[in-house]
């Protein structure tokens, strides 16, 4: 999950548009929004937030922000109405095989490093999740490389790839993308997983297998425990947007859902300095990532 | 003392409502005077005030005194609708009439002495056998004639026993009505006292009708010289017997039809065609039946005519199938002239009748312009296994009418039963570009054949772009086998559609494996409303008591619907130790809670506790009316729970017109 470019609002005010959002107002939806999914807008994001929840007030047909901010306390449609926020607040620009080096580690190191460690104990399933998938691009990014690895042909394979945003859920379950979300990509990876039809790439189907698709607030520990005992986590990019609380929230749920021994991929920007000291940071050839420590239970 | 002449006035007010609510308030006032007044109002020139008469009469205490007046009135001969209603009102009064009616039996107005053997018949109660069988004898040849009509309606050995006798009487009308009510009462008369009788023209469809009920080969015999009988309505009831006697057994059926191909020629297929015109629905399926029975090309084209009304479809397709080949090989030949319902209705003809030979009309016929068509010949290729036409049936998944893409997902699954390896193959690699309803119905099919072998395709569709696709892939799943796929099953739980996870909510519910607690447990924090719902039925659904905490703990937390259905689900989980969780809910503020609360105790606790009982009577002064109607229900059916004394003053205070009249009814009943 990522956010466009900022671009502030024209300031004009016609009539039946919505008239500006002012610093309470401001207040008022930022903490709402971080309760909510605890995404954290700074004062410096206030025309992102003004612009993006104008858009809505304008289906209402609203003028005053105030007005919406009682819609999504009071309306009886809120719960449905509060997912078109998140919608519309939070945006998704990602690419295929993004971070390099970090995949490299995931699929020279991390990969047989499971393999072998888990084929000890007899057990050939492997889980991962994609937290904050956005359009699908790492859950099968990941997917394709444990393909490539031939390591793991016959087993349990499960990708849950999870996002809060509804529409790009739907976007990564179609699986068609268009020449943007390849820029990094290896050419040979894009002829041996994709078909083209018409200059966009559609997932191929034995890529698609693999990965499953959750709408989860990634606060929402309820939803978060029904998902299974995971072997690595992946969620690059996304707890930047949350508030210091809310990122230990986030980190102390993936510590609990990782199994032990298993791996968390954060962000190249993103460390757990003053976040959690669960984790221990392991030095891979190609780059740095989490662990969580303890032995993996036989 | 009430106020008579006040209330007389009212009711002879010019306007029909205002009598009308006049009549309501003599029968609330419950005062002497108001049983005449409300005979009166039997009289009515208006229905309307006359049908609210009768059943304010019957909400009054006094039986006798109601039945007197009401038998008081038959004597009304001028007023024709003052009578009519006395007689209705009579017959709801029912056994407890029945001795004042006895007595007047003998009263020397025959009109009186008919209408007393009509009420007694239509209250229909064995202690006025004796009465009718002596009205047999009567003076009066009308009152002779309806006790004979009011034995059939009441029937038994008695009744059968006298109207029998009566057949030797010399008396054609008492005859005739003899014939007919023991017709009515359906017993099977021997044959030797019908046989004299069919030398009388007049009584010859009457013997007929009796003949119905003699399964013998001689009453076939006779039934088919009938069908040649000089009048019409006599071979129309003839062959209406017909039809009853084959419906009595395989063997007469398969020995009427054959003797009935015997006549063929002899029976006019033209005059068949046009008694179907009758306006009696039962008579034209009869009649379709003896179609079917002759069987030969005309009858079939007639058949197929006749099953394009809706209300014969049924009797003329199964009339059609019972031909056999011989329909088959008609439908075919004329298979090419045919379009529309009627070339629908020979598809599925074809269908029944298994015609192979037909396979390359009907798949001929999956791209017809006619949806019915389509749909028609869907089913019939599933029909008659024709595995080799499931490629011409796929593109029907994707058809724009949802009938025809259900026939073409029967006749896929039925074809995928007889071979599955041919039909998976086909099913499990659609084309990518395939549309979401063509992969929806995919799925169905799929699901419908329970192949293991369409797992694989069903899993990667459970993870489709479109929400109907993933829920239709999910109920395949569950019908293969939930416990495989309890993984897709969980993660279904988090799909981003309220709907595939309120499914698989029910799902988790439904065959609740190891994790639906805890599963089930977790969702009744989802957001979405009716996914909670699900999930507390789920609970309710999986027979563990560890559930009873988390939904007790849940609908604690809850009102609305989510507390319906959680008490709901208390209920059926815990039976008789729900009945603290229940009654702690009679007090709830939301009056729909408090009914379904009451109406679980009702279920749960048949004779209601001292404490129960105390809390319903309660409830008879509840704001809402609704739960005082239930209220009233409840301690209708518990005379153990002495709500008398609290009926009654609630009786005397209340407004709402529905829940009085249940107290007047409970009272009533309560106080007998």
């Amino acid at each position: 999950m990522s956010f466009e470019a900022f671009k502030p609002n024209a300031p004009e005010t016609p009539a039946g548009e919505p008239l500006g959002m002012n610093d309470e107002d401001f207040r008022l939806f930022r903490d709402f929004i971080r309760a909510q999914c605890g995404i954290y807008f700074g004062d410096s994001s206030k025309f992102i937030l003004e612009k993006r929840i104008g858009r809505l007030l304008q289906r209402h047909r609203l003028r005053r922000y105030r007005d919406y901010y009682y819609y999504l306390l009071y309306d009886r449609r809120r719960g449905e109405e509060l997912a078109e926020v998140v919608d519309a607040i939070t945006t998704n620009e990602t690419y295929f095989f993004r971070e390099d080096r970090q995949l490299k580690a995931f699929s020279d190191e991390i990969l047989p490093e499971l393999h072998a460690r888990k084929l000890a104990r007899g057990d050939r399933s492997l889980h991962l999740w994609s937290a904050g998938c956005s359009t699908g691009e790492e859950p099968y990014t990941l997917a394709a490389l444990i393909l490539e690895s031939r390591l793991f042909a016959g087993w349990r394979v499960e990708i849950f790839a999870s996002d809060i945003n509804r529409r790009v859920l739907q976007a990564a379950r179609k699986g068609i993308y268009g020449a943007s979300s390849f820029r990094v990509a290896p050419r040979e990876a894009v002829e041996r997983h994709f078909i083209e039809k018409d200059g966009k790439w559609r997932i191929s189907d034995e890529i698609k297998r693999y990965v499953s698709f959750s709408h989860l607030n990634l606060l929402d520990r309820t939803k978060i425990g029904l998902l299974a005992t995971m072997d690595v986590i992946c969620c690059r990019n996304v707890i930047i947007y949350f508030d210091a609380e809310a990122k230990k929230e986030v980190i102390h749920g993936f510590h609990e859902k990782l199994a032990p021994g298993g791996y968390l991929m954060l962000g190249h920007s993103e460390s757990l300095i003053n976040i959690s000291a669960a984790f221990k940071l392991r030095h891979f050839k190609n780059d740095l990532i989490y662990q969580k420590p303890g032995k993996p239970t036989p | 003392m009430i106020r008579s002449e006040e209330m007389r006035a009212r009711l002879r007010d010019p306007d029909e409502e205002r009598r009308r609510q006049a009549v309501e308030s003599i029968a609330g006032l419950r005062e002497d005077g108001a049983l005449d007044l409300l005979v009166q109002a039997l009289g009515d020139e208006s229905w309307r005030v006359r049908k609210t008469a009768v059943d304010a009469i019957l909400c009054l205490g006094d039986v006798a005194l109601v039945v007197d007046a009401l038998v008081g009135a038959l004597n009304a001969d001028e007023n024709a609708g003052l009578r009519n209603s006395a007689v209705e009102a009579l017959i709801r009064v029912g056994e407890p009439a029945v001795p004042a009616l006895l007595k007047k039996s003998a009263d020397p107005s025959a009109d009186v002495r008919k209408f007393i053997i009509d009420v007694l018949g239509g209250i229909g109660d064995a202690s006025a056998l004796g009465a009718l069988v002596e009205a047999l004898g009567d003076p009066d040849e009308n009152v002779r004639s309806a006790a004979a009509e009011n034995l059939g309606l009441i029937g038994g050995e008695d009744a059968v026993r006298a109207l029998r006798a009566n057949l030797d009487r010399d008396d054609l009308l008492l005859q005739y009505t003899s014939l007919q009510a023991l017709a009515r009462i359906g017993r099977g008369i021997p044959l030797d006292s019908l046989i004299p009788l069919l030398g009388r023209p007049l009584l010859r469809k009457v013997v007929y009708e009796c003949l119905a009920y003699v399964p013998a080969l001689r009453a076939v015999d006779l039934l088919l010289e009938g069908m040649r009988d000089r009048s019409r309505a006599n071979r129309a009831a003839a062959a209406m017997a017909l039809v009853k006697i084959a419906g009595a057994g395989p063997e007469l059926a398969r020995i009427v039809a054959e003797r009935l191909r015997g006549m063929r020629d002899q029976v006019d297929v033209a005059e068949l065609v046009e008694d179907l015109r009758t306006p009696s629905l039962n008579r034209r399926i009869g009649f379709v039946q003896i179609l079917g029975f002759l069987g030969g090309p005309a009858a079939v084209l007639v058949l197929l005519s006749a099953a394009e009304d809706e209300g014969m479809r049924g009797h003329a397709m199964d009339a059609l199938v019972g031909m056999g080949g011989e329909a088959a090989a008609v439908l075919l030949e004329r298979y090419g002239e045919l379009e529309g319902e009627s070339r629908a209705i020979a598809c599925a003809v074809l269908g029944d009748l298994g015609a192979s030979q037909a396979a390359g009309a009907l798949a001929g016929s999956v791209d017809d312009p006619s949806p019915e068509v389509r749909a028609a010949a869907a089913g019939a290729l599933g029909k008659i296994a024709a595995i080799g036409n499931a490629a011409r049936l796929l593109p029907l998944l994707d058809d724009p009418v949802e009938e025809v893409q259900d026939a073409a997902v029967t006749a896929l699954a039925r074809a995928a039963a007889a071979d599955p390896s041919v039909i998976l193959e086909a099913l499990a690699s659609p084309d990518a570009e395939a549309g979401a309803t063509f992969r929806a119905n995919l799925a169905r099919v799929l699901g419908e054949c329970r192949a293991a072998a369409g797992a694989d395709a069903l899993l990667l569709l459970a993870k489709d772009e479109d929400k109907r696709v993933r829920r239709s892939a999910l109920e395949a799943l569950g019908r293969i086998d939930f416990g495989r796929f309890t993984e897709a099953f969980t993660v279904a739980l988090t799909d981003e559609c309220p709907e595939v996870r309120r499914v698989t909510a029910e799902m988790w519910g439904a065959n609740h494996p190891p994790r639906a607690l805890d599963n089930l447990g977790r969702m009744l924090r989802d957001e979405d409303l009716w996914v909670r719902c699900a999930a507390i039925r789920g609970l309710g659904e999986s027979g563990d008591s560890a559930a009873l905490p988390v939904l007790r703990a849940s609908a604690d937390a809850v009102d609305g619907i989510e507390l319906i259905t959680g008490i709901e689900a208390i209920a059926r989980l815990a039976g008789a130790a729900a009945l603290p969780d229940l009654r702690a809910r009679l007090g709830h503020e939301d009056p729909e809670v408090v009914k379904v609360a009451l109406d679980l105790i009702a279920r749960l606790e048949p004779a209601a506790g001292e404490e129960v009982a105390a809390e319903v009577i309660a409830l008879l002064d509840h704001h809402d009316p609704e739960v005082r109607f239930a209220a009233v229900r409840f301690a209708a059916e518990r005379p153990g729970m002495h709500a008398l004394p609290a009926m009654r003053r609630r009786r005397d205070e209340e407004r709402d017109p529905a829940v009085r009249e249940a107290l007047l009814c409970a009272l009533e009943r309560l106080e007998r």
